[in-house]
Formats: structure tokens, sequence, C-alpha cells
């Protein structure tokens, strides 16, 4: 696994180096990426540019990344970042804990999170009596 | 995502899109800036699953939870995830709920919501629990809490889990669409996400309200 632990003082000048380290990192096999956010303490929509960058080259290799943080605009960002590059196996999680685990997994996330709904519905639904379709 | 985004739309799914965004205007009284994205990622089927599903999921937690703390709980999914727009959207329309049924103002305002938009979880609960301390709040203080408790990797095994986790998981498909426009919108902008839009006056009353009581 690579970890890569991202600055408060991350900015777009960064980029080319940035996604050179991860590119040269995943590119020997397909591997994961957890993508610490944590330290991002404010939103700036530069940043979006050089996150899409380093999640294309995560995609391009095939490697599966998860991006953590603790603020809701930040994982805001991080889903803005993996849906844009259309990867279909990133994910946005709020802890190191639930990054691991997806980790481990092979899911893909719309998949997933379809999949969780339907399931949550049929409990629910059977809860309340009723039939969830 | 069942097509690639960066696809075009075809005519059939243009042709869909206008419609879908005709009924949308007509059930909620304004055009969604989602369809668009949704249709895009998702195809037209994908779309009908994701935006029927939804409403069962809107309902279930209505009946579960009750129509305002069912949109609180909602919005909050949304937020925690980052969409601004399905957490002010449904946050609106729970403060509409409120005022309309009570009379009342939730402390939960768009500069709280800000706040919150951008408050490391570890500190989320206890601005929450700051907010909603007033006992008329209890209910949705406790279901607001337990949200976060869940996400934050608590075991299911209280009576209302059923429900929140269910918001969790749609929020979790729905935001996948709505965070294209949801991440930069301003709050204060964003619409209640429900019919209830199309009661102007009450809106208006609500409004009026609320500045008054933060003028």
């Amino acid at each position: 696994m690579v970890r890569l632990v991202l600055g408060a003082d991350l900015d777009e000048a960064a980029k080319d180096a940035l996604t050179a380290a991860v590119e040269a990192a995943i590119s020997a096999q397909p591997t994961t990426v957890l993508v610490e956010m944590s330290a991002i303490t404010a939103y700036d929509p530069r940043l979006r540019g050089l996150l899409l960058a380093l999640q294309r080259v995560i995609s391009a290799h095939r490697g599966r990344a998860v991006y953590v943080a603790d603020r809701p605009r930040i994982r805001g960002l991080a889903l803005w970042v993996i849906h844009m590059a259309e990867d279909k196996e990133a994910k946005i999680v709020g802890n190191v804990a639930a990054a691991v685990e997806w980790l481990r997994g092979s899911e893909e996330r719309v998949a997933a999170a379809e999949r969780g709904t339907f399931a949550a519905l049929a409990r629910l639904s059977g809860a309340q009596g009723g039939d969830p379709r | 995502m069942s097509r690639s985004r960066s696809t075009g739309l075809s005519l059939r799914e243009r042709w869909a899109l206008a419609a879908l965004d005709r009924v949308s205007a007509l059930y909620l009284g304004f055009r969604p800036p989602v369809n668009d994205e949704a249709i895009r990622s998702l195809g037209v089927r994908g779309y009908m699953r994701w935006s029927m599903t939804t409403g069962k999921v809107m309902k279930a937690l209505a009946t579960a939870l009750g129509e305002a703390e069912a949109q609180f709980v909602i919005g909050f999914a949304g937020l925690w995830l980052g969409c601004g727009y399905c957490g002010a959207g449904h946050v609106h329309a729970g403060n509409l709920l409120v005022f309309r049924d009570r009379g009342a103002l939730t402390p939960l305002s768009d500069a709280a919501l800000r706040e919150l938009y951008e408050t490391p979880d570890e500190a989320a609960a206890a601005k929450i629990a700051a907010l909603l301390s007033d006992p008329s709040y209890a209910r949705l203080r406790g279901l607001l809490l337990r949200l976060y408790a869940l996400r934050g990797g608590a075991r299911p095994d209280q009576p209302e889990d059923a429900a929140l986790a269910a918001a969790l998981s749609c929020w979790e498909w729905v935001t996948e669409c709505t965070i294209v426009a949801g991440l930069e919108m301003p709050l204060e902008a964003v619409p209640p996400l429900t019919p209830l839009f199309k009661d102007k006056a009450l809106r208006e009353r609500y409004a009026a309200a609320r500045a008054a009581a933060e003028g």
C-alpha cells in the first residue's frame, strides 16, 4: 500500500512533482493508495486540478484508492475528484480504519452504495411491515 | 457509474433529460441542477432506479422518523459526504416543516451549516449537541449524533439505526451525482429539496422570521 499524506501547504505548483512521485511508486504493479487529507483544513477550488491529475495517474495504473478526510467539505472535494476521474473503485471515508477496510475489498463504490441502499430499505420496510419494491 | 460521463448525452438521453426536468419542475417547483449529471453518469435506466429508490427511502424515513426529522437526517447524511446541495437543501426543507408545524426556527441556520461543513468530525458532534441543546430538540439531537456515530464506525444496534443506515447508504449513491453541482453552490442559495418549495408564502414567512431573528 502507498500512503500519501497531503499537507496543508499543498498547491497547484506541486502537481507535476506529486503526480510523478506517485506514478513512480505505483507503476510497477497495481496497488492500493491511501490518500490522507486531514491536514487540509480549508477548501481551495484550485486543489481540484491537482487531485484530479493525481487520481488519473492512480486510475491509469489500476490502483485502488481511498481518500481519508475528517472535514465534510474536504470529503466533498475528494468525492468530486473520484467522480470526475470516473474511477469506480475509489472511495472517500472519514477515518483510516474505514480506509483500510475499503482497500481490503474489491467492490465498486456506486454499486456498493446501490446494494447497501436496497438492503437497508428492505430492512427498514420489513421493520415497518411494508414491501420495499 | 454505468456509462462514461465524458461521453456527451445521446439524442435519446437529451430527450429523457428534457422530460425528467419537466417532471421534476412540476413535482418540486424548480428544475434541480443535478439531473444532467445523473443521466450523464448513470444512464436513463440508472437515473430512474436512482431517483425512484431515493423517493422510496425518503418516504420510509418520513414514516420511521417523522417528516421533518427525516429531512434533517438526510441533510446531515449528505453534508457529511461533502455535498452542500444535499446538506443545505434537506435541512432547509426540515426547517420549513418545523416552522410550518411548530412556528419555531431551529438553530440549524445557514451560518450553523456553513460552520459544520468545515468542522472536523471529532468536533462536529459537540457542535451539534450544543446547537440542539434545547429539550425541544432532544429527539433530533439524538438522531443526528447517532448518524455521526454510525458514520464513525459504531455498531448498528439501536432501534432507529435501520432508518439512519438507509439514509447513509442512499445518500452515498445520491451524492455521487449531486456533488458536481453541490461542492461549490453557496448553501443559502439551495432551495428546500421537497415539494414544499412550491409554498411561496411559507418560504417568505420563514425567510422574514429568520432575518428578524438573526438581524
